[in-house]
């Protein structure tokens, strides 16, 4: 979706129904709560089957601009950069996130009506902040992170950062979450 | 997405092959691959001949691929040997510029030329 510029509002949703979808779109796809996901396998090779007109497409860096990855507003297209596409051939945990919180978008906001807003748009109805909610809870199930003990735990557990890690530690509210760590 | 690129996607999950995989493969990069197969890059030369060794593909699907390739180009090339006339080079060229110009029926008859020529 669109990043910087004219805030984007779309329908709201609460944490607890993104989560609960999030497993929902985990579990059709066939793939187990305590499964971490290869995001890369799961796009090239898993959803071209699993959706009706999705394509996913690599491109050069400059191409998008600052983003390293976007999601067409009106088709099943996601674009991922040269360079978000070598991290997340080599597992980095933040190239994970950034591909499934494009799948978020796809999931959830790919043509489906939106508004331009002026001045501050709540964190609810706000598209960036539930593609975040859908790739935190697609990577690391809450149930699943429930059981860990560390943050390196989670982290390596679902191959996600450990900055990922954190903030799914502090929403399922585990007693080692730091609250102050920055993603 | 091209008729070729979906054959080339196709082949990919088939094999559980990645894109970079294919692209390390090949020795060229993951985006260099997805925008020929997005159509947004023209299919270079001797592209789809490379695609079909790498998968192992002999005959109705090499054959497959290659017509694939066709029906998502909108260039092509005509190669002449060295040594070509004067004459082969008009025809070539006359074929290139007059190629929209030819009716369904004349075409139908280079068709047949072409084909009976194998």
């Amino acid at each position: 979706m669109t990043g910087q510029g004219q805030p984007i509002a779309v329908a709201p949703l609460s944490r607890a129904d993104i989560e609960k979808f999030a497993l929902e779109v985990r579990r059709l796809l066939g793939l187990q709560d305590h499964q971490s996901v290869n995001m890369l396998r799961l796009i090239e090779l898993v959803l071209p089957l699993a959706l009706d007109g999705f394509a996913y497409e690599v491109v050069e860096d400059r191409e998008l601009g600052d983003a390293e990855a976007t999601t067409s507003s009106t088709e099943r297209l996601i674009k991922i950069s040269a360079r978000c596409y070598a991290a997340a051939r080599a597992r980095a945990g933040r190239a994970q996130f950034t591909l499934a919180h494009e799948l978020g978008h796809l999931l959830i906001h790919c043509g489906k009506p939106f508004q331009m807003a002026r001045g501050a748009v709540k964190a609810y109805a706000n598209p960036e902040w539930q593609a975040d909610c859908f790739a935190g809870a697609f990577l690391a199930p809450a149930s699943e992170v429930r059981e860990c003990r560390s943050v390196d735990e989670i982290a390596a557990r679902f191959a996600i950062s450990k900055a990922a890690a954190n903030v799914r530690a502090q929403m399922c509210d585990l007693p080692f979450a730091q609250v102050k760590m920055r993603r | 997405m091209t008729p070729f690129g979906k054959a080339v996607r196709h082949l990919r999950i088939e094999r559980e092959m990645l894109l970079g995989d294919m692209a390390e493969i090949l020795h060229v990069s993951p985006s260099y691959i997805s925008q020929i197969e997005m159509g947004r890059k023209p299919i270079p030369d001797g592209f789809p001949e490379r695609i079909a060794s790498l998968f192992g593909l002999q005959g109705e699907a090499s054959e497959q691929l290659r017509s694939d390739a066709a029906r998502s180009m909108s260039e092509f090339k005509i190669k002449l040997e060295a040594g070509a006339s004067d004459k082969d080079r008009i025809l070539a060229n006359a074929i290139a510029l007059e190629f929209a110009r030819l009716t369904p029926e004349a075409k139908e008859r280079i068709q047949n030329i072409v084909q009976g020529s194998h």
